[in-house]
């Protein structure tokens, strides 16, 4: 510390704390954040454009899909849905409260023009989900019937949809995966959320 | 100038230090030296200033800002000549020193890379600001100040009068430490980060109280063992009386001492966890308190510029004012707050301009030469309450009369009669002044009427009211407008919250004293007869109706539209923590924002206003259901009608139709075409579609076909009544998804309505469907 006019240690120390509070909790300098940006992107540009990419399995109905991982954000039970009046459709489902944060929530079956959830009560082998799914900043809450594993495939797996896909499912995929499981659709994001888009409408 | 290059890091942050300490020391030195303007001889208050310049001139020196050192060394000499008795700061010296105040300010909020401009450009008020500050140290400068003050900042307006030696003033203000608290210690919060801390707080108030349930489980399991523990000892005496020997050592008494331990055991940990959830609840609800009130800030941050504004303006006006400011620590919503500053602003301007009077005018009227305006700030029956007080020449009625008389607002005649309080409303009127000349000061193209919108866009009124001497101002706000009272009614088996000063009052009405005149249902209340509407169609939620014997009914208002809504149920009442709905959804009709209900769960906030202009809309389009009551269906006691939906642009067919079908008790809508009909079909439920083929939008095939492509409706039944009776149109219709195929020539016989019965069944329901 450079000499001051009128040393006052009571008052000193006081600024001195104030100072390092100042200094630690100050911003991080755009330099130091941009280096480590570029350090993480080059991790996932590698892994993307190599040959393995990782989902999330999921189940509507008889038919099993896959998420892309980095779109999934959490999976959670089931939560009431409220209804936003005017707005609520068959996909656009209504709002969901995640640990105290409101989410928009819609129906993947509906999205996909599957058969509509059959109705039933809730038991504790229930294994209806949300999954959380995240893009550009925007969250989706969509309802589920399962949640099975998250998996890791080589590139060359993926193959180009076919029957196996339902024929208003193939517009929300950009290929099929096969899993014990049988084959899965894999969700192109992009197409995904503006399909989500649309259902605000 | 030797600023550090912004390349070094350690230089940038000593930089964002220094920046930190002016922000925090400028504004001590502007509120203490606007005190210490009103009361010179209080050397008390020069204290604080002269460690403000001091610990300035430190940091200045740190970051290598020299001109900032000469300008802060020479106001803290200045200041310690004053506080030691040897000059009385007037009027002039206290420019300098503010003049001073607001350069320091200024280096405050510079960029990196700004600092050699800023003082090249600013060199010679630096220099004058100086100059002036030595001259007052020698007891110079009340001659000179006006003129040097214009020379030295271009910014500030000119002052015209030489100022009068201050008079000592016998009453020091309120304490300095309210004004000076607010700004250097509070933290900014990103508003979603905000949000999300809201979030987690009542989230964890939720889960707290889910903790106590489990308390309540481990209570029944205790009473369980104590039970079985009783159970035991109660079957060793039944066999001691039928005559079995008990051996010894009694295994019962072993047994029951064992439960009696494991009795303990959890009594103990009852207690334990008991304390630990009472604890966890205790601490959620503090944490969502202290999160909600952390958006509530001290009225005093709000009104920081004020003293100076008033200081400088009385200056110009040469006239002589004590300025106080009450209920500094009044917490007000930081929303509310930011709203209230041009409309104080304005009637603090209004009062000095317009309201007090110069010296010699209140020597005349015999008032002290120096006029009082006061700023007072209080919570009053739960609103916040802002009052703008001054002694000045107030309003003439006579005058105010006259003129509103002669713009024409009223006849003389009525004016004569207006009280006083309906005389002063007529202040807040658009381009309603009673001083005729605008001038600079306060005209500035804001006038009352602008004041009083603005405050009732902060959800507030403003009335203005005179005292024996001068004019009171009165503003009430609401404290917050992040928490507000509703109720909480359902609705289609959801909740919907209400909010309580947007309902008129919840009523029962009781089936029977449901009257219904030409299809339209009403009931008596208060002597009002009200139209009786299902709140589940106003808001587009699809419900299934059952008939009941009571009715809950919220009624609601909206200029001259009365109407009461009938929901399943009222689930109470409960104050609720406001947020925005998702901005994804945009502006969503009947709907004003959202909350989180006790469960966690999201709450929709109802828009009454907006609610009352869709139940206009939805009687101009006739699309009301009636509610069936019990009353209306006596021989059908607790079971409701089957519905069936009507399709036929022919209005005769359609009555045909209707009237075939109600007459076998079957509940009957009608649409005009097929896109009517989709419309309808999604918003409500219904057991069978009845359409034709050729209508106009879209006809009864294609109709059929979006129902069939449509998850949630291609269980409907769908029939289609035809004029076209070939068997090439019946296929297409079967094709497309119809049920049955029929011609209208089943409308002589009894076709239609077996062919209905076929599909669907009798027009009852069992109880439970």
């Amino acid at each position: 510390m450079p000499e001051r006019d009128a040393p006052n240690p009571e008052r000193g120390g006081g600024r001195l704390a104030d100072a390092a509070a100042r200094l630690l909790g100050r911003e991080p300098p755009e330099a130091y954040l941009e280096a480590w940006r570029q350090t993480l992107k080059i991790t996932m540009d590698k892994e993307e454009r190599g040959t393995r990419f990782s989902v999330g399995l999921f189940r509507l109905g008889d038919e099993l899909f896959a998420m892309p991982t980095e779109t999934v954000v959490e999976v959670h039970p089931r939560a009431p849905v409220r209804s936003v009046p005017g707005r609520t459709g068959d996909v656009l489902r209504g709002l969901v409260s995640l640990r105290g944060e409101i989410h928009l929530c819609a129906s993947l079956r509906a999205l996909f023009s599957l058969e509509a959830e059959p109705e039933g009560g809730e038991s504790a082998e229930d294994e209806r989900r949300m999954l959380v799914v995240q893009q550009d900043g925007e969250t989706w809450a969509l309802l589920v019937d399962a949640v099975l594993d998250f998996e890791r495939f080589e590139a060359s797996q993926l193959k180009s949809a076919q029957d196996t896909v339902t024929k208003s499912a193939i517009h929300f995929t950009d290929g099929v995966v096969q899993t014990p499981e049988g084959p899965a659709g894999r969700i192109d994001p992009k197409r995904l959320f503006e399909g989500l888009a649309r259902s605000l409408q | 100038m030797s600023v550090p290059p912004p390349e070094d890091l350690s230089g940038f942050s000593m930089l964002d230090l220094f920046q930190a300490e002016v922000e925090t020391h400028a504004a001590t030195l502007e509120a203490g030296l606007v005190e210490l303007d009103s009361a010179p001889e209080d050397l008390g208050l020069i204290e604080p200033l002269m460690r403000a310049a001091h610990s300035l001139k430190g940091a200045a020196r740190i970051v290598g800002l020299d001109a900032v050192v000469t300008l802060a060394h020479a106001m803290e000499d200045l200041l310690v000549l004053a506080q030691e008795g040897g000059v009385v700061l007037g009027g002039g010296a206290v420019d300098a020193l503010l003049a001073g105040t607001d350069v320091l300010r200024k280096t405050g909020d510079l960029q990196d890379g700004q600092t050699d401009a800023f003082f090249a450009e600013h060199k010679g008020v630096l220099a004058d600001i100086v100059v002036r500050l030595e001259q007052a140290k020698q007891g110079e400068l009340e001659e000179a100040a006006p003129a040097a003050a214009a020379q030295s900042d271009p910014e500030a307006s000119p002052k015209p009068e030489q100022d009068p030696p201050s008079e000592p003033e016998p009453a020091p203000l309120a304490s300095t430490g309210a004004t000076l608290r607010s700004a250097a210690s509070a933290v900014r919060v990103d508003p979603e980060v905000f949000t999300r801390m809201l979030s987690y707080a009542g989230e964890s108030v939720v889960q707290a109280r889910r903790l106590a349930e489990h308390t309540d489980a481990l209570d029944g399991l205790r009473r369980g063992v104590e039970r079985l523990s009783l159970g035991l000892m109660g079957t060793r005496d039944r066999l001691k009386r039928d005559g079995f020997e008990v051996p010894e050592p009694d295994p019962f008494e072993a047994l029951r001492r064992e439960t009696e331990e494991v009795l303990a055991l959890i009594a103990e940990r009852v207690a334990t966890f008991d304390e630990a959830s009472r604890h966890s609840a205790d601490l959620a609800g503090r944490m969502y308190r202290q999160v909600l009130t952390s958006r509530m800030r001290p009225f005093a941050e709000g009104v920081t510029a004020f003293p100076r504004m008033v200081r400088d303006l009385a200056r110009d006006l040469g006239k002589k004012v004590k300025f106080e400011i009450e209920g500094r620590d009044v917490p007000v919503d930081r929303d509310i707050l930011e709203r209230l500053e041009a409309p104080l602003n304005h009637m603090l301007r209004n009062a000095l301009d317009h309201g007090l009077e110069d010296e010699a005018t209140r020597d005349a009227a015999g008032k002290p030469p120096t006029g009082s305006l006061r700023l007072v700030a209080r919570h009053h029956a739960g609103m916040l309450e802002i009052n703008v007080l001054d002694d000045g020449r107030g309003i003439d009625l006579d005058a105010l009369r006259t003129r509103i008389v002669d713009r024409g607002l009223i006849t003389t005649a009525i004016a004569e009669d207006l009280s006083e309080a309906e005389l002063m409303e007529f202040l807040f009127l658009p381009g309603f002044s009673t001083k005729q000349a605008v001038t600079e000061i306060s005209g500035r193209g804001v006038g009352l009427d602008v004041v009083h919108s603005m405050v009732r866009e902060a959800g507030g009124t403003v009335r203005a009211r005179r005292r024996p001497a001068g004019l009171r101002f009165t503003m009430i706000l609401p404290i917050t407008r992040s928490v507000i009272r509703v109720a909480i009614l359902q609705i289609a088996g959801e909740p919907f919250a209400f909010p309580l000063t947007q309902i008129e009052s919840l009523v029962r009405v009781e089936a029977a004293d449901v009257q219904s005149i030409e299809n339209r249902q009403s009931f008596e209340h208060d002597g009002r007869v009200i139209g009786l509407v299902p709140a589940a169609d106003v808001l587009g939620l699809r419900a299934r109706q059952k008939p009941t014997d009571v009715l809950y009914v919220v009624i609601v208002k909206s200029g001259d539209a009365v109407y009461g809504l009938a929901v399943d149920r009222y689930l109470g009442e409960q104050s609720l923590v406001v947020r925005t709905l998702d901005r994804r959804l945009g502006a969503v009709a009947n709907v004003s924002a959202v909350a989180l209900d006790t469960e966690g769960n999201p709450l929709v906030i109802v828009d009454v206003q907006d609610l009352v202009h869709s139940v206009d809309q939805l009687l101009h389009a006739g699309r009301l259901r009636t509610i069936r009551a019990t009353s209306q269906l006596r021989s059908d006691v607790g079971r409701a009608r089957k519905r069936i939906l009507v399709v036929d642009d022919s209005i005769t067919v359609r009555e045909v139709e209707r009237k075939l079908l109600a007459n076998r008790g079957y509940e009957v809508d009608v649409c005009v075409d097929g896109a009517d009909a989709w419309n309808t079909v999604r918003a409500q439920d219904y057991d069978l579609v009845v359409s034709d083929v050729d209508m106009p939008r879209m006809d009864g095939i294609e109709l059929v076909r979006r129902i069939r492509d449509d998850a949630r409706l291609r269980a409907i039944p769908v029939m289609i009544v035809s004029y076209k009776e070939s068997e090439e149109d019946r296929m297409r219709g079967l094709e497309a998804g119809a049920n049955a195929y029929l011609t209208k020539s089943s409308f002589h016989d009894e076709t239609l309505v077996r062919e209905v019965a076929d599909l669907i069944g009798g027009p009852l329901e069992r109880r439970d469907a």
